[in-house]
Parts: structure tokens; C-alpha cells; sequence
């Protein structure tokens, strides 16, 4: 009698502690497992600032174009290339080419560029380009970046959405 | 039993690795998250900064600046003119940041800082409150030149270097240790124009000054005769060359002081020749010294004065003048006399002390003195030689001398109340030795300054009646007269007692004594009598001088009673009883004279301010550097201290003494003698008495200096000095104030105290026309570790440094604002070597 209790003791304290460490596990992994909300942000976030370092570069090739383009940088001598810009400008406002855009920085959502003070491209200012939200956006990221624009410092915002 | 074994193996086993499962979960897994920072804008500002040039960037602020002239170098980039700006105006810093980072649209907080100069921030939260900083770190170099309008492509640095192409100079007239009594004048001579003048004098009543016959005002005496007071004298009279200071008051006498000139003059330091004496029309009595500072090969004396009474001169312990006159007359005494009386290579590199004066002045005894005359009250006489017979008769017969203590020590204690009571504050009294072993109350009195009293108290010992003593008992003597110091005397008296003895000590004793203290294999009255003369001494400071006379005297007694009691034995006979005591009171007022005269009479004395001795010997060359005089005073009454820095040579240092009615008899040098007045005689009333003593240069060290003094009215009786002393030192020293390499070489204008605590305040350079005000006060003093961009002002700064020997702020060689030159190198094209780091931080 007494071995069988004692066979019985042991079953139930290793599936007791079993049981209680499969509640810690389950504590720490809801503690720190990130909600679908910020998921999202810092998915944005994340694409917003591959966007910006990509753009403060000179891109790839050098003076690359909508064809053989394969890193899309607009900066020339760390200031804004504006034939780099036209570019890109332009691109943005083919479908196809925007797609591409994105393909190239690597992101999924949309995204627009909008300067502190607006770009001259081909004699008109332009406060944004690549894709405007819309009212069903439904998040949406500020990326920040200080460059230098006709001689002059400007703020370049990134915003990234879906 | 096998299977339930191993069920329970089992079990183990799995709970176990459950253990070690959950252990690494808990581990690695992280509890909390951590936030990423992903904005990179600090490294944008950076970059933005250090990418566009002043010439390029399109605003309208910095292009204004550009046309303003404010910059001049278009092709810096923003870093490095926000570089410039932060060393040389950092209010134009911040607002130029401001103006280029206008586009500048973040949420971020962010702030740019120069070195710790924050000169651009934008925030949400206080960076004090942030909770993560991130930071973006440059360091720029080379900025600098903004002022060089010659140089538009590369940093310049500017290097200062100041330097003062003359000064003023200081000159001293020092009166002597004592200079009195009447009105006295001083010759002060220069060559130049006079900035200054001031005096520092112990002076004994108050008195009017005049400069060349014209009143300048009337001062008050000093706080006392050891404590000196500065005074300040309008310069309105005084002119280049001879200018004659008169001080008129009531029997002044100035013991120690000096005057004190400040003037500019094309004459550079020179080395003394000749040491004017005071003038002093009154009572002549000059204590005063004589320095030669080297070899002395010739010296001539030139005397002006006026006296029907003798005058005499005394340098070292040797008269070289003795004379009188009829009316207004002058002497010269020339070298081949004074070389032959005098030793030169004595004299030489030395302080002598000098003495000038009316011949039998009354001198001033300043003290409490108290003398006690213990009397040999002997009944029985006898002859002085026992065997030659028991009477008068018998003796003379024998050829010896019949002793009568009582009749000779009446004659030389008549001269005693004569002598101690002639002296200010000296009294005088009696204790009979002879009580016999039946205490019988010797004949006593008291200490008095009553002189018929005591003249009629030692007349009544010429009655034999009133020898009562059968045996003598010196011990009990000695013992009387100790108490009638205890009972009368103040504890500031000088006390001394007279014990005269004719023949032997009889017996008893006084029981006061256990010891043999003179070694002869028993204690009797003999040791008793030294027991007592060493407690006088010893428990009430009482002086005990013996006299034995007579050709069995007790010497060895007596010797050891002066010696234990601090006195002197004085062996005697009858006949010379009285010159005996006459040397005993000699040595008493000579130990505690001092140096003030006594006027009896209508004695009118003048000596004229241009009595002189010339002295001549081989000088050094001429320095070549700033001469700068320095004074400091006295840590406390004996010591002082000054340095000597290793890039200064020294040219004079001279120890002054404010000794009062004293003299100066002791002066060392990091425990090197210097000045010792005894080497000329004990007899001190009969030397001079220097205020400065001069020190030789080979004896001052580089480094810290312990100068001691003391005074002293005989070589027995010596104190500390006044705490009042001083060193007063002359350096010659090359001083330039350099900078390093800065930013710019504008200028300031400069507040400046010196030492005397006046105040200059001039533009440096002169052609500075900038409102920035730099300081070197003791209140306010430029920081060159903050302002440290511009070469003129830390090349001044770095002067004013120099000249501030002791670091207390203030300039101890005064100049005026046409002697502070200062001179440029521009190093154009050179590296500038300022650097500093740029930070951009931001925060959350």
C-alpha cells in the first residue's frame, strides 16, 4: 500500500508543476507578445525609415533611371539631387512605376514623400509625392529626415500607411 | 517493487527537464520591451550642418550677416561659423543655429551643444527629464579668425604677447630705528614725474607735514611706538629732484617708518651710494644703520649741523666723530681718516648700526625696577686675618685691614638709592643679614621710592648699636629679601637683588636646603644660602647679584648664589665697595635703557637733512628686466616670509624693524645670522639701531624665505619684535604675458588693482573700442578657462599674473595705461589648434 501511494505522490506533483509551468509560459508569452496594433506600426515604421535611408542616398547606379534603376537614392553630394528627384517624381505617378518604388525600398504599404518647404519640379511645386492616404487608411507613420534642398535645410517627411 | 521503481525513475526524470525547460525560458525570454529608436535625424543635422557652406545657404539672416561684414569667410561650412560664433560671440551662435534650422519640423526634442555651450534647441520635454539620449558626436577644428579680414580660405589663430615697456618705480627713504626728538626732515630725491607718495611711520605725537615749505596737512600720531600708520601725502608740492618733508609736532621721534614714492623716470634701478641722515632740530638722538652692498673702497662723511653741545658719530662700535660748533657749520670727514679708524671689509656687504647724537643725553629707563640691598650687618668686626689678632690695633699692626662692613656698605648703599632712585620707575629697599639663630627681625625696609626715608634708614647704621646679629645668616638675608619682593613688588618689575658680604658665612643654616649643592661633602648654611638665591630666581624671576670683599670672602658661595640667581659676583675690597655698586647699577639701567632721550635744560640741537655718508664700492651690472618692489609683512612678532620665484633674481631685500625705544639686535635668514648688534658691543645704548637691515642677495634662496628679528635693550634681555615688521624685497624679473594660439586678438578693457589698492581701468590695447570689460581685482578676476578665445586678453591676463608676486589679485608693480604694449603674431594659414566636440542629442 505504501508504494502505490507513494508512486501516486510523485504523478501528482510532477503533473501539478507540469501544469504550472505551462501557466508561466503562457504569462510571459501574452506579457510580451506584441499586439496586432503595434504589429502594424512598427511594421510601418520599419518601412518608413528603409524609404528615408534609401532616399538620402545617392541610389544605385549613380544617375540611374526608371529603367535601370535598382536603389532609388535622390541626394547628390548629401544635398537633393532635383534631376534625382524629377525622377522619382515621376515615377510616382505611374502606377506601375509606384509599384515599383515600392518593390525597390521593399515595402508593401504606400507610401508619400511631402518637404517642409515644396520641391520645384518642372516649375511647379510639388508638396507630395508617391501615394496620398485616403479615408480608408487606416494607419499611417511620420518619418522625419532633415536634408539640404536648394541650398537650404528642409524637413523631409515620410509617410507610410495602409 | 521493480515496476513501481521505475514509475518513480520516471517521474524524476521528467521533472527534471521540465525544470531546466522553464529555467532557460525564463532566462532568455525578456520580461520587458525595449523601445527602438529610428529616427535619425540628429545624423541628418549633422550632416546638413557640415555639408552647406556659408556662401551657398539661401536665408536671408546669414546672407545679412555676410554683407554686415559680420562674416567674412563664406566658404566655412555651418558647423564651423556656428564654431567661430561660439568662441567669439555666443549669443550670435545660438541665434545663427536658430535661423538656419528655422525649416526644421520634428517632433523630436532635440538640442545641438558646443563643448557644454547648448546653442540650439527645440523640445517637447526637458533634456534634464529624458529617459534615453541618443547622440550624434563631431568634433570640429580650425575655427577661429573671424576678425582677420586677410585671411578668407583656412583657420587663423592669433598669439599675443603683452609686456610692459616701462613702469613706475618705487623709491624708499627709511628713517632709522629711532630718529628724534624735536621736528624732523627728510631729503627724498628722484628724477621724473611723481605718481605717488605715502609713509609708514611709528611716530610718537601728531604732526604736520610740509613738502618743500608748503603745508600739506596734519596727521595723527600712530596707534604706538612698535604699531606703524600709513599715511597718504599729496603730490601737489613735490618736484623732481631734492624735495625736503618737514615733520613739525611736539618732541617727535619716529622710530622706524619710511617714506614711500611712486614716479616714472627714464633712470632704471640704481645701486645706492650715499645714506642721507634724518634732519632733527631739538634733541639730536639718531639710531640708525649703514648698508654697503659690496666691497666698500671709499667712504666720505658730510655733516651740517648746529649744536653748542658735543655731537658724536658712531659707526659700528667706532667714534669716527666727536665735535661741536658755534652756530650753522659743516664738516667733512674724508676717507683716508675714515679708513683708518674704520674696517671696510667689516662694513662691507653688511648692516652697521649708527649712532648720531648729543653726547650725555639722559637716557629713559621704561621699566619697573625694584632692587633689594641685602646689607652685611656684621656686629663683631674683624680683622681680615683671623690669626693677626682680635682687635683693631692688632691688625693694622699686622698689616692687614680691619673690616667695618657696616661703614662702607652705608657709603655704597647711599650711592645705590642715589643711582636706582634717579631712574623712572625705580625703587629701592633693605634687609639686614644678621639675624642671630634666635630669630631676632633684622633691620628691614621695604621697597620704596621715598629717597630722605632711605637715606635715613642707612644712616642709622652707622650706630653700631644696630648691628644685632651675632652670626651671620646670608641664607635668611636672601630669604627676607625675597619676601619683601613677593609682599611689594608687580610681576612686570625687574627685580634685583644686591647681596654684599664681608668674610665668611657663619653658621646655622636656614634649613631650607636637603642638597649639596656646592659638592663639598656636606649641606649647610653654604648650600642653604645658593638654595636661596636659586629660588629667588628661579620661583620670582628675581635677579641675585652678590659682592664679597675682604681677603677670606666666601667666593665660592657667592659665585654659586650670582650663577644660580642669574647675576654676577662682583669681588670687592673696602675701598673699591662703592665703584663696586656703581657697576652693579651701571649694568642694571644699561640692561634696560632705552633709546629715548631725556631733555634737561635748554638744549637746542640741529642736524640738516643733507648730512650724508658716501660710500663707494664695486657695483654689479645693471639689471636687465621689471624691477619690481614687494612688501610683506610679518606672519606674527618674530617671523616672516616671502618667496622668490625661480624666473626672478633678486636685487635687495631689506628686514624692517619696528623695534620702538628698542633695538633691533637679531636678524637671521633661514636660520643664517644676518645682523647681530652684539658683534659691536654689548653696551647697546652706545650703537645704532638700523630699520632695515639689509639682507646680502647670496643669503636669499629661490623658493620660500623665514626671516626672524628680535629686539632687546641689552644682550640679557632680549624679546620678539613687532608683528608690524617687514620684508621689503626688489626683484628684477623678464615679464611678458604670452597666449596661446586663439581665435581672435580684439582686446578688453581691463579694471586693474594694484597693491595699494588703487584702481586702473584702460582699453588694452589701446585701440580696443569693443565694450567688453575684463578684470584683476581681488573681486573679480578674468577666467581665462572660460573666455579663453582671445589672444590679447589672455596675454594681459597671463602678465597681470606675473605681476601679482604674492596672489592676491592685485598688481604689486604698478604702471600706467602708456606702458602696457602689447604685440601680435598672426598665423595665417596655420592649423588653429581650438577644437571642440559637437553634439546633437535627442531625447525622449
Amino acid at each position: 500500500m505504501k508504494n502505490k501511494g507513494q508512486a501516486w505522490g510523485f504523478d501528482l506533483f510532477a503533473a501539478i508543476f507540469i501544469f504550472l509551468g505551462g501557466i508561466v509560459i503562457f504569462y510571459f508569452y501574452s506579457l510580451n507578445y506584441p499586439s496586432e496594433g503595434t504589429n502594424t506600426l512598427q511594421s510601418l515604421s520599419y518601412e518608413g525609415n528603409l524609404i528615408a535611408e534609401m532616399l538620402l542616398t545617392e541610389g544605385y547606379p549613380q544617375n540611374w533611371n526608371e529603367n535601370n534603376v535598382v536603389r532609388i537614392g535622390i541626394m547628390s553630394k548629401n544635398k537633393i539631387n532635383e534631376t534625382k528627384l524629377e525622377k522619382l517624381y515621376n515615377m510616382t505617378l505611374i502606377e506601375k512605376d509606384y509599384k515599383k518604388t515600392q518593390g525597390i525600398f521593399t515595402v508593401r504599404n504606400n507610401y508619400f514623400i511631402s518637404p517642409s518647404k515644396p520641391f520645384i519640379i518642372n516649375n511647379i511645386g510639388v508638396n507630395l509625392i508617391g501615394r496620398n492616404y485616403t479615408d480608408n487608411s487606416q494607419n499611417i507613420i511620420k518619418i522625419s529626415r532633415l536634408t539640404i534642398y536648394k541650398d537650404e535645410p528642409i524637413t523631409l517627411n515620410i509617410y507610410i500607411w495602409n | 517493487m521493480e515496476l513501481k521503481k521505475r514509475g518513480v525513475f520516471f517521474s524524476i526524470d521528467a521533472l527534471v527537464a521540465l525544470t531546466m525547460i522553464i529555467l532557460v525560458i525564463l532566462v532568455a525570454y525578456p520580461l520587458t520591451k525595449y523601445q527602438v529608436r529610428e529616427t535619425n535625424i540628429h545624423y541628418d543635422i549633422l550632416k546638413t550642418l557640415s555639408t552647406l557652406k556659408v556662401g551657398e545657404i539661401n536665408n536671408p539672416y546669414v546672407q545679412g550677416l555676410i554683407s554686415q561684414g559680420v562674416i567674412n569667410n563664406t566658404d566655412k561650412t555651418l558647423l564651423e561659423q556656428i564654431g567661430d560664433f561660439y568662441i567669439t560671440n555666443q549669443s550670435l551662435a545660438k541665434k545663427f543655429t536658430e535661423e538656419v534650422l528655422s525649416p526644421l519640423d520634428t517632433n523630436e526634442n532635440i538640442g545641438i551643444w558646443y563643448g557644454n555651450l547648448l546653442v540650439f534647441s527645440r523640445n517637447r520635454t526637458a533634456f534634464e527629464d529624458a529617459r534615453n539620449v541618443f547622440t550624434a558626436r563631431q568634433i570640429i577644428s580650425g575655427i577661429g579668425g573671424l576678425n582677420n579680414s586677410n585671411s578668407t580660405i583656412g583657420p587663423t589663430g592669433f598669439s599675443a604677447r603683452a609686456f610692459l615697456k616701462s613702469s613706475l618705480q618705487k623709491k624708499y627713504f627709511y628713517f632709522g630705528g629711532y630718529v628724534g626728538d624735536g621736528n624732523l626732515t627728510a631729503l627724498v630725491q628722484y628724477t621724473g614725474n611723481i605718481s605717488s607718495a605715502e609713509m609708514e611711520l611709528a611716530i610718537n605725537n601728531d604732526f604736520d607735514l610740509y613738502v618743500n615749505g608748503n603745508f600739506v596737512d596734519n596727521y595723527q600720531a600712530s596707534p604706538s611706538e612698535t604699531i606703524p600708520a600709513n599715511y597718504s601725502i599729496l603730490i601737489t608740492n613735490f618736484q623732481s629732484g631734492n624735495n625736503t618733508l618737514e615733520f613739525k609736532g611736539s618732541s617727535l621721534r619716529i622710530s622706524g617708518g619710511f617714506i614711500k614714492i611712486t614716479y616714472k623716470s627714464d633712470v632704471q634701478y640704481q645701486q645706492p651710494t650715499k645714506h642721507y641722515f634724518p634732519g632733527v632740530h631739538g634733541l639730536v638722538n639718531i639710531y640708525d644703520g649703514l648698508y654697503v652692498p659690496g666691497n666698500l673702497s671709499t667712504m666720505n662723511i658730510f655733516l651740517h649741523y648746529n649744536s653748542s653741545y658735543n655731537i658724536f658719530m658712531k659707526i659700528g662700535n667706532v667714534t669716527v666723530f666727536n665735535g661741536s660748533s658755534t652756530g650753522e657749520t659743516t664738516t667733512s670727514i674724508n676717507n683716508s681718516y675714515l679708513s683708518s679708524v674704520l674696517n671696510y671689509q667689516g662694513l662691507s656687504k653688511k648692516t652697521a648700526p649708527v649712532r648720531f647724537a648729543l653726547e650725555n643725553l639722559t637716557l629713559f629707563v621704561n621699566v619697573s625696577l625694584d632692587v633689594m640691598s641685602v646689607v652685611d650687618m656684621s656686629k663683631f668686626m674683624r680683622c681680615s686675618n683671623f690669626d693677626a689678632g682680635v682687635n683693631q690695633i692688632q691688625c693694622k699692626k699686622g698689616g692687614y685691614i680691619w673690616m667695618l662692613p657696616a661703614n662702607y656698605s652705608k657709603e655704597g648703599n647711599t650711592f645705590l638709592i642715589n643711582e636706582i632712585l634717579s631712574l623712572s620707575g625705580g625703587r629701592l629697599g633693605f634687609v639686614g643679614m644678621s639675624a642671630s639663630q634666635n630669630p631676632v627681625t633684622p633691620p628691614t625696609y621695604p621697597l620704596s621710592n621715598n629717597s630722605n626715608a632711605l637715606l635715613n634708614s642707612v644712616s642709622s647704621l652707622s650706630q653700631e648699636s644696630s648691628y644685632d646679629a651675632n652670626n651671620l645668616r646670608l641664607c635668611r638675608g636672601v630669604i627676607l629679601a625675597t619676601d619683601q619682593f613677593v609682599a611689594n613688588s608687580t610681576p612686570e618689575a625687574i627685580k634685583v637683588q644686591i647681596v654684599m658680604l664681608a668674610g665668611q658665612i657663619s653658621t646655622p643654616g636656614c634649613n631650607n636646603n636637603a642638597t649639596d649643592l656646592n659638592n663639598d661633602g656636606g649641606i649647610d648654611s653654604r648650600d642653604d644660602a645658593i638654595k636661596s638665591a636659586c629660588d629667588a630666581f628661579q620661583d620670582h624671576n628675581i635677579q641675585v647679584n652678590t659682592i664679597g670683599y675682604g681677603d677670606i670672602v666666601d667666593t665660592d658661595t657667592l659665585q654659586r648664589m650670582a650663577d644660580c640667581g642669574n647675576g654676577t659676583f662682583y669681588e670687592s675690597n673696602l675701598s673699591q665697595l662703592v665703584a663696586t655698586y656703581q657697576n652693579i647699577t651701571n649694568e642694571i639701567k644699561l640692561a634696560h635703557t632705552q633709546q629715548t632721550a631725556i631733555a634737561t635744560g635748554n638744549i637746542t640741537s640741529k642736524l640738516w637733512e643733507d648730512s650724508y655718508i658716501e660710500f663707494d664700492y664695486v657695483k654689479d651690472s645693471p639689471p636687465f628686466g621689471l624691477i619690481i618692489t614687494n612688501e610683506k609683512k610679518f606672519d606674527n612678532s618674530d617671523t616672516g616670509t616671502f618667496n622668490v620665484s625661480s624666473d626672478a633674481k633678486i636685487l635687495e631685500t631689506q628686514g624692517v624693524s619696528y623695534s620702538g625705544p628698542k633695538w633691533t639686535n637679531y636678524l637671521s635668514i633661514n636660520n643664517q645670522e644676518v645682523y647681530n648688534l652684539t658683534k659691536y658691543g654689548n653696551k647697546y645704548i652706545e650703537l645704532g639701531d638700523p630699520y632695515a637691515i639689509n639682507i646680502p642677495t647670496s643669503q636669499v634662496s629661490i623658493g620660500t624665505n623665514i626671516i626672524k628679528i628680535s629686539t632687546a635693550t641689552s644682550p640679557a634681555n632680549t624679546t620678539t619684535g613687532s608683528a608690524n615688521n617687514k620684508i621689503i624685497y626688489t626683484i628684477v624679473k623678464n615679464v611678458t604675458g604670452y597666449s596661446p594660439i586663439a581665435a581672435t586678438a580684439q582686446g578688453c578693457i581691463w579694471t586693474i588693482q594694484f597693491e595699494d589698492d588703487t584702481n586702473l581701468t584702460t582699453a588694452i590695447p589701446m585701440n580696443y573700442t569693443g565694450a567688453e570689460t575684463c578684470f584683476f581685482t581681488p573681486t573679480q578676476i578674468f577666467n581665462p578657462s572660460i573666455t579663453n578665445h582671445d589672444a590679447f586678453q589672455i596675454a594681459v591676463f597671463n602678465l597681470l599674473k606675473a605681476l601679482d608676486l604674492n596672489s592676491n589679485n592685485k598688481v604689486d608693480l604698478k604702471f600706467t595705461e602708456e606702458d602696457i604694449q602689447i604685440a601680435l603674431s598672426q598665423l595665417t594659414g596655420i592649423p588653429f589648434t581650438y577644437s571642440t566636440e559637437v553634439q546633437v542629442r535627442i531625447w525622449d
